[in-house]
């Protein structure tokens, strides 16, 4: 019963989905032309973001230090800061007529490229955003190779190539994972192409549902592109599982095998270096230059602090909500993840956010009880928590993974409650994760657009709301000020996320279990 | 605690009840003497999370549903413009607004569309829109209550529903706009002829918001009552076929033109008026509708029928169609024309030219009738 709340959250809205798709009400289907688009868009983000990934997994594997690698993640971290919508806007600001790239243009006596529409930048766009998740996933999977591998490797290799010879299958394997992950999330993203103004699928879907308000009719306009993502849903579930057995998502830093190696770092710097600054330098630096003079920022606050306030307010109660359930759910399950369980909690991750909104909106725009909460702040909230949930729930789960399941046993044997049990092994276990899963929550939830342009709420809007609608407006200095707020502000709950990996890393042994620092490993009967 | 619950529901026909839910929550904790207990703690743990999340959402702006004072409108007006006007409008009445902009691609539609959904449990008092064909729509779905404002009457009847159900004030034009710089580099001239952009030379330098959406769809409906849906169809037909641009919202269509990306598009008094005041180069002409005048398109207020707060949205409509918003309206950088009958020898200045300009005859109260059919041929057309 203590995943009852979690399933709630996720499973109800999810069903809803499936019964919402199968019940009356009709809508003309969305072009198949708007399917490919879409896929051709996901798979040149996957495309351009995959390079960027390998070269990054290939160089941290040559740092000579755990810390140099973690400064390598942190510069990862960076770009992750920034919202993809934020960085559909630098683009837009990059390719303006009085931008840099048309005055470039211009001495080269070439027209300039045109934005409004562009699949080409879409996919460029997303694969700025989104290739640091699958170059920190490659960089963690190279640095989880076993020493003892690379040891028995190195009888008959110099060091950096017995190195590079244990790590090319995880790294490749890694690779396709991390592949698999930005196609998936370029598929789903509705921000960047709404901004760009290209009509990909979750761009239809959103205007379909506001030209009819038709719930079912929506959701079931999605089915093409849900069936086309199952799979890769599937596949990418099954390497989660496996990042998460070898504790690659766990929050302890402290697990890289690959401490130390003889190489030099001959890794191409520099390619690395004009990679991360295309793709976050230069689209940050021009947002934060159009949003200048500096009275622009009391301006944009007298007029939007509501809204900082409302971001502020609703991510936080996400971020409370979504990591407890998700940690119940696991204590509930002891980590088993079936497949039906993994593809639920998972699949919001790479489902168009519009989708769980809409059920939502199919579940709670009717009547009291439900509806009493349907324009309240609640609605939006419970979207953010579902739209964060996989996250929280696969953070949970890793950490959980690495519990020896004989202490739960040890813990009942001896009398202790399940309230008892999860008190002494499970929260010790599943904290760092559950405050990680917050912070990343909050951080989530503080930049979504999919749940927010759908789950409106009276005087509710947020941040990341106004700059998606301002975007349609013009992109104004207002609109580079608001982006640069945001992602000032990410990147604040980045750093808390820094120090509270390191907090935790760093008050913890592997050689010892998790819990036997704060907690004794036996137990009395509660009284 | 629980079970206490359970044990004071003593009626005979509460018995089956009981002991299924007793049965229920046994198997749910685990049906072991310490139920009671787990359950008990899970539930005040939920609890605590629940008052805490209820406590932060409860903390944002809007959050006083529930008070007299408050009233919820939805609004279709572009935010900037509309905000001032509220904050005045709070300041004259005393009622504390809860709004809901709507955004600038899916324009009226969408909450046109929500008010209808919400009508088993509406939750808006006010609709507040930037065009007619919506608020006309929702009138004869029945979903506007009938109210007159004292001030409505100065209105001219073209500009109202003649039952009351709603009333136009502060009105914009339906305009094309040209980029001068593109214009002299070919030795071009505007044309106000809307036909002119069916021809070769136009083709892919032309753009226009989605006529499903918005003022574009009060244009198509127009267009269609004065000239008949086959001229309609066969005008959005050869606009595509030429390789027109369609795009989301008037505003993005004034910006493309603004920036260079097309030559001309259909769009809005107000998007092109703040980009000219901006300084793009561009040039404003009011086109004719099936050569009969520009099409003149008021905002609309609308009292929700079931609204929570149904004294409160009169009350709001009463200081909303007034001539002082109008006025505001008119000093707005949107300048849009007031309507009112006393304004008319008086319009402020950045106003008064667009009140000289020839009017399309178009009967707005009728435009809902023809409109499956356009709405037909529109989504034939441009759904994407």
């Amino acid at each position: 019963m203590w995943g009852v709340p979690g399933l709630l959250l996720v499973g109800l809205p999810m069903a809803w989905l499936v019964v919402a798709a199968c019940g009356p009400g009709q809508a003309e289907p969305v072009p198949l032309s708007v399917l490919a688009r879409t896929l051709r868009i996901a798979v040149g983000a996957a495309a351009l973001a995959a390079p960027g990934g390998w070269l990054w997994g290939h160089a941290s594997l040559k740092m000579r230090s755990r810390r140099s690698a973690q400064r390598m993640d942190d510069l990862l971290l960076w770009p992750l800061t920034v919202p993809p919508y934020v960085m559909a806007l630098a683009w837009i600001l990059l390719l303006e007529p009085d931008g840099p790239v048309a005055a470039v243009c211009r001495l080269l006596h070439v027209p300039a490229p045109e934005y409004y529409g562009c699949e080409v930048l879409a996919s460029v766009v997303l694969a700025s955003a989104y290739w640091p998740l699958g170059a920190l996933l490659i960089s963690r999977v190279v640095r989880s190779v076993g020493s003892d591998l690379i040891d028995s490797a190195a009888l008959e290799l110099p060091r950096t190539s017995a190195v590079a010879f244990v790590a090319r299958r995880p790294a490749s394997i890694a690779l396709a994972a991390s592949s698999v992950l930005v196609f998936a999330l370029a598929a789903a993203d509705f921000g960047v192409p709404n901004a760009l103004g290209v009509v990909a699928y979750p761009v239809a879907i959103v205007n379909r549902f506001q030209l009819d308000r038709d719930s079912a009719g929506s959701i079931r306009l999605a089915i093409p592109l849900v069936l086309s993502l199952l799979p890769l849903l599937w596949l990418f579930t099954q390497v989660l599982r496996r990042c998460g057995d070898a504790g690659i998502l766990s929050v302890d830093v402290t697990r890289e095998s690959i401490r130390r190696t003889e190489a030099r770092a001959r890794s191409p710097i520099a390619a690395l270096a004009i990679s991360w600054l295309m793709t976050f330098g230069a689209p940050s630096a021009m947002v934060l230059v159009r949003s200048m003079p500096l009275a622009t920022y009391p301006a944009v606050w007298a007029e939007s602090s509501d809204h900082f306030l409302n971001t502020l307010l609703f991510a936080s109660a996400a971020a409370l909500i979504t990591p407890i359930t998700a940690g119940l759910l696991v204590w509930a399950s002891r980590g088993a993840q079936s497949t039906t369980l993994s593809l639920l909690v998972t699949a919001p991750l790479v489902l168009p956010g519009s989708l769980p909104a809409l059920a939502l909106i199919d579940l709670l725009n009717r009547p009291d009880p439900l509806g009493a909460i349907y324009d309240t702040p609640m609605a939006l909230i419970w979207g953010y928590a579902i739209l964060c949930y996989p996250v929280c729930h696969h953070l949970c789960a890793a950490a959980w993974s690495r519990v020896d399941p004989v202490l739960v046993e040890e813990c009942r044997l001896q009398g202790g409650s399940e309230w008892t049990c999860l008190r002494v092994v499970g929260w010790p276990a599943l904290a760092p994760s559950l405050g990680v899963g917050a912070l990343l929550t909050f951080l989530l939830a503080a930049r979504d657009v999919d749940a927010a342009a759908l789950l409106r709420v009276p005087n509710g809007d947020t941040i990341a709301f106004r700059i998606h609608d301002y975007l349609h407006f013009a992109p104004g200095p207002n609109v580079s000020a608001l982006s640069v707020a945001l992602s000032v502000a990410s990147m604040g709950v980045i750093l808390a996320l820094r120090r509270a990996l390191e907090w935790f890393g760093g008050t913890r042994d592997d050689s010892v279990p998790v819990f036997s620092r704060s907690r004794p490993t036996s137990f009395e009967a509660p009284p | 605690m629980i079970f206490s619950v359970l044990d004071e529901l003593r009626e005979e026909s509460f018995m089956p009840v009981r002991d299924s839910l007793r049965r229920v929550l046994c198997q749910l904790g685990g049906n072991s003497p310490k139920a009671g207990l787990r359950i008990r703690r899970l539930l005040l743990s939920l609890a605590a999370a629940a008052a805490a999340t209820g406590t932060l959402a409860g903390g944002f702006p809007g959050a006083d549903a529930q008070t007299p004072k408050a009233v919820t409108l939805y609004v279709s007006l572009d935010e900037p413009y509309a905000k001032p006007i509220l904050a005045d409008l709070e300041r004259r009445t005393g009622l504390k607004l809860r709004v809901i902009y709507d955004t600038e691609a899916n324009k009226s539609r969408g909450l046109a569309q929500k008010i209808l959904a919400e009508r088993r449990r509406p939750r808006a008092d006010v609709f507040w829109s930037s065009e007619v064909l919506q608020m006309v729509r929702l009138a004869e779905a029945g979903a506007l209550e009938v109210y007159r404002p004292p001030a409505a009457e100065d209105i001219p009847q073209a500009y109202r529903d003649p039952e009351g159900r709603w009333n136009g004030f502060g009105a914009r034009f339906r305009i094309l706009v040209f980029n001068t710089k593109q214009l002299a580099a070919r030795n071009e001239r505007p044309s106000g002829d809307l036909n002119e952009f069916l021809k070769p030379k136009w083709s892919r330098r032309f753009a226009l918001s989605n006529p499903l959406f918005g003022t574009a769809t009060t244009e198509a409906a127009a267009l269609s009552q004065l000239a008949g849906d086959p001229a309609m169809k066969s005008f959005y037909a050869g606009l595509l076929a030429n390789g027109a641009r369609v795009v989301d919202g008037n505003s993005v269509a004034a910006d493309l033109v603004a920036r260079g990306v097309v030559a001309a598009a259909l769009t809005d008094t107000d998007d092109a008026l703040i980009r000219i005041d901006r300084g793009a180069p561009l040039r404003v002409v009011y086109p004719s509708l099936a050569g009969r005048g520009s099409l003149l398109i008021p905002n609309t207020a609308g009292l929700v029928v079931g609204g929570p707060n149904p004294m409160g949205g009169r009350k709001l409509l009463d200081a909303l169609v007034t001539p002082e918003t109008e006025l505001l309206l008119a000093a707005l950088p949107s300048r849009q024309l007031p309507l009112h009958r006393s304004l008319k020898q008086r319009l402020p200045t950045p106003v008064a030219p667009l009140g000289r300009i020839p009017r399309a005859p178009v009967r707005l109260q009728e435009l809902a009738k023809g409109f499956p059919e356009v709405e037909r041929i529109l989504r034939e057309l441009f759904l994407r």
